[in-house]
């Protein structure tokens, strides 16, 4: 179904041809902030009621399918002009007493459901009776360059590390290894660099029939000649490794905004509801001129909607979902002044629909962020205390890992313009406001301006809701700082004393040689 | 200088000109005693609390009622007006739609848009009070 509209001039496509229906009830679309729930992405909302006079439409044929919602406006000198629309699927259509009742989401939502990366686990693809100490670890999809770990699979009579599929999305793509590093837990860092060991690679066919490249880092036995592919035994495990790498397709997404088109595509989504031409490109360049660029990769399963808003907030950017998905960079700059021309009031004596609540919780004032330095394995993580405005008084619990990030500076930048709009929540703000406001959507900063609103500042929409009438209802977020944009923020390098390593204070020495080798079977050796 | 409601029921004003009835039958029962047309506009109006208010405006056209009170009908004429709008076949209560030559001497298309009442003293003379007619469109003129 498109072009349902309420006044008039209804379009439908072909399967379910209508001459005519009328939508007797329409309620608001409700538009959330992709970023206001942690790391679920709050779908948008609407709902309307069909006349079924007889019963003649029936209401499974309805199930997924997809609504266009278009605003149209015109006044005494300008003729109809679309200003706005919106892409819905439909969730639940249910009947009752000759009308159906619509029940509309999002059209990103449907393709949040379940993990990503997609695919199986190492182990499902070739099961073996080892176990292994991370659960979540699996094919991965790499960003730029990853410097990632990579497990081991057994595949008829050897041993490999499983680097991903051979073609993806109908694209044949090709994997360039750089290094590999002894894993974290066996104490010494060694690192294979591929000018001096081969890093022999080969497809083979996984029990889903499908086939995936592989290799072996041939740096066995010790001391050479190396003629054996290396690995590394705690116990009945076969650690992972990391390794430093590229894939053909995936090599040149180091923009966000590219990095984000790809994985949204990955979900499922059609390149015609993605703006590329339009607000993605904007992105790109802005992302260009702040410097910000991506390396690493998503190797760990977790949901779709965690894995998205992670790399929103990495790039301190949002959604907006209407006809097509658009990514917007955040802006503390206020879009719109909010005075009593704008607030609206129920009845014509009385107070008007303008409500301040004040939210009574312990004020943190920073937080942690994880990150890695370049050119170390992405698989731990480096921590950093940055503040929302200055002060480090009250830590909050959370910890947000920037993966993708290297650079020192932007990592702080992106951890402050994060916890900005999670921390220091003061007041909730709403109120239902006339029409011009129509320009308003979810993140936005808009300043509320008025003695009988409690004066002025600034505030964050989490939610808009749009009535038939046109009326405007925004929720709101008030903070206890001032906003802060990319280039307001300026920090020095993060510094490092040599020779102290991650968390636990372990003092290494790359000139460490592995002391023992041992042979485990016919095929490989474990390093020390 | 267009003044009844036959000159808005047009193509342009969002209705369907000339309009069809569901029932093909005319109720040409003359109005008696005082005739109230009402109308409105779909619109909404917003005030603020600056006192500005913003209209909005959801449909152009305007929408019409005719209020009819018969006071004093034959058994015959109270008769055809109960079978109306209870024959199922017919208007079926604000079911169907069915012509009306109205009180200006137009013709309409229009449906019941009221329950019924009938009251009398003796059954050979009926008053008919308050029935309420929605305006669905028009026939054209002969």
């Amino acid at each position: 179904m498109t072009g349902v509209s309420w006044d008039s001039g209804t379009t439908w496509d072909a399967g379910i041809n209508l001459s005519s229906i009328l939508i007797v009830d329409f309620g608001p679309i409700i538009l959330r902030s992709p970023l206001s729930a942690g790391n679920t992405i709050p779908p948008n909302e609407t709902g309307f009621t069909v006349s079924n006079p007889n019963n003649t439409l029936v209401h499974t044929d309805f199930n997924g399918g997809t609504v266009l919602i278009e605003v149209y406006v015109a006044n005494i000198k300008y003729p109809d002009t679309k200003i706005t629309g919106w892409k819905f699927k439909v969730k639940r259509v249910e009947p009752g007493y000759q009308q159906l009742f619509f029940e509309c989401q999002d059209f990103l939502q449907e393709h949040l459901q379940g993990d990503y990366p997609n695919g199986q686990y190492p182990k499902g693809l070739w099961p073996s009776d080892d176990t292994d100490l991370d659960d979540k670890l699996c094919i991965p999809v790499p960003i730029g360059t990853a410097y990632i770990p990579l497990r081991s699979v057994y595949i008829t009579d050897q041993r490999y590390y499983l680097l991903g599929l051979v073609t993806v999305n109908g694209t044949a793509v090709t994997y360039t290894i750089s290094k590999v590093r002894s894993p974290r837990s066996w104490g010494t860092k060694t690192e294979w660099e591929v000018a001096t060991y081969a890093m022999t690679q080969a497809t083979k066919a996984g029990g889903d029939g499908t086939n995936y490249r592989v290799f072996q880092p041939i740096i066995a036995p010790v001391g050479g000649p190396y003629t054996l592919g290396g690995f590394w035994r705690d116990g009945t495990h076969f650690l992972d490794v990391p390794t430093k790498f590229t894939r053909s397709d995936t090599s040149g997404l180091t923009n966000p905004a590219d990095a984000i088109e790809f994985i949204l595509k990955d979900f499922g989504i059609a390149s015609s509801d993605i703006d590329s031409a339009v607000t993605f490109l904007a992105a790109n360049a802005n992302y260009d001129t702040l410097g910000i660029e991506w390396n690493g990769g998503i190797w760990r399963k977790q949901t779709r909607q965690a894995a998205l808003t992670s790399l929103l907030v990495q790039c301190h950017s949002t959604l907006r979902i209407g006809e097509k998905i658009e990514l917007h960079p955040l802006s503390k700059t206020s879009r719109m002044t909010i005075t009593k021309a704008e607030v609206l009031r129920p009845g014509e004596i009385g107070p008007g629909s303008f409500r301040y609540r004040t939210i009574n919780e312990r004020l943190t004032d920073c937080a942690y962020v994880s990150w890695q330095q370049s050119d170390e394995a992405q698989d731990e993580f480096l921590k950093a205390l940055v503040p929302v405005s200055g002060s480090k008084d009250v830590i909050d619990e959370e910890i947000f890992n920037i993966h993708l990030v290297q650079d020192s500076q932007d990592v702080q930048r992106l951890g402050i313009l994060h916890y900005q709009r999670r921390l220091g929540k003061i007041a909730n703000v709403s109120a239902s406001l006339k029409s011009k406001c129509l320009k308003l959507q979810p993140d936005d900063v808009i300043t509320i301006s008025h003695a009988d609103y409690g004066g002025t500042y600034n505030v964050t929409i989490d939610t808009v809701k749009i009535s038939k009438d046109l009326t405007v209802d925004i929720d709101c977020t008030r903070f206890n700082h001032v906003l802060d944009d990319w280039m307001d923020i300026v920090n020095n390098d993060l510094a490092w004393d040599t020779g102290i390593v991650w968390d636990t204070g372990v003092i290494w020495d790359a000139s460490l040689a592995p002391l023992i080798s041992v042979a485990v079977d016919d095929t490989a050796y474990v390093m020390p | 200088m267009a003044y009844e409601p036959y000159d808005y029921l047009t193509a342009a004003n969002g209705y369907t000109d000339p309009a069809v009835p569901d029932y093909d039958y005319t109720l040409t029962i003359k109005t008696q005693g005082e005739v109230v047309e009402e109308g409105y506009k779909n619109q909404v109006i917003h005030l603020a609390d600056d006192n500005s208010e913003e209209r909005i405006t959801l449909s152009t056209g305007s929408m019409f009622w005719f209020f009819y009170d018969w006071k004093i009908l034959s058994e015959a004429n109270s008769g055809t007006i109960f079978d109306l709008y209870h024959d199922s076949a017919k208007a079926n209560g604000v079911g169907n739609s069915f012509k009306l030559t109205a009180h200006d001497t137009h013709t309409y298309v229009v449906r019941f848009d009221c329950k019924l009442r009938r009251q009398g003293q003796a059954v050979s003379r009926w008053a008919i009070p308050g029935v309420k007619f929605r305006i669905l469109g028009r026939i054209a003129d002969a």
